[in-house]
């Protein structure tokens, strides 16, 4: 329940169901009888965290504990914020409204690099100390997952537990732990011991990193018997592994307001660029049944309208013609609309077509991800324009009048000719509309082309490349602007900045955690906001701290540098990533998984399992 | 298929849910609840719902209203008792009925407002000269053409009747004012004319909608 101070702010803020709490399907317990508080935090906005399905998994999980008690919380709006600062009103759990500095475990999902002063934030927001070793009782532990995890070195000093992989068995792990160590009157030391012991625990304060004179890393020292290598956590099977059957169904309109259905996870593409193609391997399905089952529970027990099927490159998974027709026979009578993401639509049946065109049409898109045939097979992406222009016909020929086109601009190899074949492969689209006899009279067609800005990300065949720099990006915008020539094709770019610091901090190392605290100390927050980016206060911190952006963001490593991240074992051999950068080189693709295995090593981490092979 | 009328209460935190956001608060408790209602037949099918009145964020409300259609047989009861299943914290209905007036028939609102304050005499004496005053003017956002002005207005006439005293924690207001779909007055609108000499003395404004009435003073049912 609120406190009547707070219920007072309520009055003055946008939005105030961002923090009340009391959405339907919400777990409200009696804090007399548990014995466990977990505050499960997503270091952005209430509307971006609440679409998040990671913290919907977790917080099931946790709350199925009888002991234990999970709560959301999220970072308030600037117009909370300072009222909660002026206020003297710390940080609290939507739940309950207490505050989360008195909870045992604190966890924060890392989702994108530009919510790391978010982190900060909300630490000083709850009252806490923003850095590991100045935080001494033995709770609250920070601990923080998600993808971003998978180089945590950035953020090393804030964090106390770094869970690389996937979460569902090592949360219940470290809470029965710390209950232990809670009951035992341990330090948080003796706790840390111990969790460093759990396979998939990175306690970054046991491990010492020492320099080159050049800024390289040297040597990496393990202490307190803490392992040199820390493996991934993977779930071994995706049908039997925890999945909710309620989702907390928010008052407010949030970006991904639906039920979603996860239907397996990995990727079979190895497209070089991807890192979540990468570090989610190895790929691992839901049998259809399953699948269908959940998504009616989840419909059932939230009164959603929506339902959306959640995974990477949705068509390829292998029971796709099976489950739509199995959904759709309950979802249609119910007024429920399926949406599938990320979809091929070149390998789909025509009687899937046709199914699908019986629900909602939302926007088609489609991702080149490069302009040229070249380009497209030194990522690995394998596309050809035929296969675009196929895929154009066929949706044309449904009834689509607009195509969104992705396209990414930077990548290694890159030439100013491939920034025309953006250009050019746009309008070969613009002109297939106007090929088809049948498309609607009088209706013109629009072709949005959305060009994000590549970053190198560790655990992919790039890890080594410089990215391009914030000049070199302006000039290839500004040829891809002029390179089109008709008002059919709209072009939308992502902001080169904010590109260059995520770049910094996808490959950082631990210099980077005094940047972190000095720009956050300067007032930087939210900074995937536009409203909220402060370049020039990252500037001045950079600076201040005598820490270089180029050095992280534009330098080409050598093979054999030590890499902040290579105490990670993620499954993918080093070997295989160097092995397809020299094929990037020289634009030779690799087959996917299920033409050929490429023996990339994530099978490694599930006793050799994985659902490409057939 | 038959009409109804589903009366509810919107307490507590379910004052900070926004009329649209109700709207869709509605329909998926309506889903989760496994009541049948008919949906619009257009090219995107909705669920068809009316509520009578928008009510302000902040507004508590013992007198909500939303008509639906139900298209399979169930009873008033079982409607209301399986929405209070399925319902967030805050929102209770009360009733399930045929609609016997139409929402476009509602001419007046009860709202008891209640002022928290530690000078209870000054901030009565204070409201109390300016709401018995002759005129009663209050800035409201009007259109002028296309663009937007403010007006000067006098809501004297809005008033069909009131009563301030004392309470706990401060002082009671409990006012009767125009509502309805031509003429609605925000009861924030008075309070800020009425409280104007008085504004730092008050701590809090807590304001409730308690009934809804017709012309003749009759209830909206």
């Amino acid at each position: 329940m609120l406190s009547k101070q707070l219920e007072k702010l309520l009055k003055n803020v946008q939005k105030p169901a961002r923090y009340t709490g009391g959405e339907f399907n919400s777990v409200v317990k009696d804090k007399d009888k548990v014995e466990f508080r977990y505050a499960f935090c997503f270091p952005d906005n209430y509307e971006i965290g609440m679409s998040h399905l990671g913290m919907k998994i977790l917080y099931s999980l946790i709350n199925a504990r009888e002991e234990a008690w999970c709560e959301r919380v999220f970072a308030p709006w600037e117009d909370m914020e300072k009222l909660m600062r002026e206020n003297d009103i710390p940080l609290y759990g939507l739940e309950s409204g207490d505050s989360i500095k008195d909870f045992d475990m604190i966890g924060f999902t890392m989702q994108y690099e530009m919510s790391y002063t978010n982190v900060l934030n909300m630490l000083d927001l709850a009252g806490l100390p923003v850095r590991s070793k100045d935080r001494t009782d033995l709770t609250p532990i920070i601990c923080a997952g998600g993808p971003c995890v998978c180089n945590p070195e950035p953020i090393a000093d804030f964090i106390d537990i770094f869970t690389p992989g996937e979460g569902e068995e090592i949360v219940n792990e470290l809470i029965d732990l710390l209950e232990k160590h809670k009951k035992l009157g341990s330090t948080k030391l003796e706790f840390l011991r111990e969790a460093a012991q759990l396979e998939g625990v990175y306690v970054p304060a046991f491990y010492d990193v020492n320099y080159n004179d050049d800024g390289t890393i040297k040597e990496v020292v393990n202490r307190e018997n803490a392992p040199k290598i820390v493996k991934k956590r993977i779930i071994s099977d995706l049908n039997t592994v925890f999945y909710p059957e309620n989702f907390v169904v928010p008052f407010i309109e949030v970006v991904h307001d639906r039920a979603v259905s996860e239907i397996f996870r990995g990727c079979i593409r190895g497209c070089r660029f991807c890192q979540a193609g990468f570090i989610y391997r190895p790929i691992r399905e839901k049998t259809s049944d399953v699948i269908n089952k959940q998504a009616k529970t989840l419909c059932d027990n939230t009164g959603y309208d929506e339902i959306s099927l959640c995974s990477l490159s949705t068509s390829d998974y292998t029971e796709i013609d099976k489950l739509i027709p199995k959904m759709f026979d309950w979802a249609l009578k119910e007024n429920i609309n399926v949406s599938l993401p990320s979809l091929r639509v070149d390998n789909f049946s025509d009687e899937l077509m046709e199914e699908l065109k019986k629900v909602r049409r939302s926007g088609l898109t489609f991702a080149p991800e490069a302009g040229t045939q070249r380009l497209r097979d030194a990522i690995n992406k394998n596309v050809t324009e035929g296969e675009v222009v196929r895929t154009a016909e066929k949706a044309f020929a449904g009834g689509w009048t607009t195509v969104k086109l992705y396209f990414m601009m930077g990548l290694p190899t890159e030439t100013l000719e491939d920034i025309e074949g953006i250009a050019d492969l746009a309008q070969t689209v613009v002109n297939t509309y106007y090929k088809n006899p049948d498309r609607p009279k009088g209706k013109s067609v629009t072709v949005n082309i959305s060009v994000a800005s590549f970053v190198p990300k560790p655990f992919t065949p790039f890890q080594w490349e410089p990215q391009d720099t914030k000049p070199m990006l302006e000039e290839k915008q500004k040829h891809l602007l002029e390179s089109v020539k008709t008002h059919k094709i709209q072009v939308s770019y992502h902001e080169s900045q904010t590109s260059v610091l995520e770049g910094v901090f996808a490959r950082g190392d631990r210099k980077l955690c005094d940047v972190i605290e000095t720009a956050w100390r300067k007032g930087c927050k939210f900074d995937s906001w536009d409203e909220f980016f402060r370049f020039d206060l990252w500037e001045e911190a950079f600076k201040e701290c005598g820490v270089s952006m180029e050095f992280y963001a534009n330098r080409k490593r050598e093979f054999d540098e030590i890499l902040p991240w290579d105490m990670f074992d993620y499954g993918i051999r080093k070997d295989f990533l160097i092995e397809e950068n020299k094929k990037a080189h020289e634009s030779v693709t690799t087959p996917n998984c299920r033409q050929k295995c490429a023996a990339c090593g994530a099978a490694r981490l599930n006793g050799g399992k994985c659902d490409a092979k057939r | 298929m038959r009409n109804v009328r589903i009366f509810f209460e919107k307490k507590d935190i379910a004052k900070y849910i926004s009329h649209l956001d109700l709207m869709r608060c509605f329909s998926r408790a309506i889903k989760r609840a496994g009541i049948s209602i008919w949906y619009t037949e257009g090219f995107n099918p909705r669920p068809f719902m009316t509520f009578s009145l928008p009510l302000s964020l902040g507004t508590e409300s013992f007198c909500e209203s939303v008509d639906v259609r139900i298209t399979d047989e169930m009873t008033d009861e079982e409607i209301v008792k399986r929405l209070n299943g399925v319902m967030p914290t805050g929102i209770v209905v009360t009733s399930a009925s045929e609609p016997v007036h139409k929402a476009d028939e509602i001419r007046w609102a009860r709202f008891i407002i209640t002022l928290e304050t530690n000078d209870k005499q000054e901030v009565l004496e204070s409201v109390k000269n300016k709401i018995s005053a002759s005129e009663i003017i209050v800035e409201k956002q009007g259109k002028k053409g296309r663009k937007k002005v403010l007006k000067q207005i006098d809501i004297k006439g809005d008033i069909s009747s009131y009563e301030l005293c004392e309470c706990e924690n401060g002082v009671k207001l409990t006012v009767v004012l125009s509502a309805g779909m031509r003429n609605n007055i925000n009861p924030t609108l008075l309070l800020d004319a009425v409280t104007s000499d008085v504004k730092e003395l008050i701590e809090a404004v807590d304001i409730v909608k308690e009934k809804m009435y017709l012309e003749d003073m009759s209830e909206f049912c």
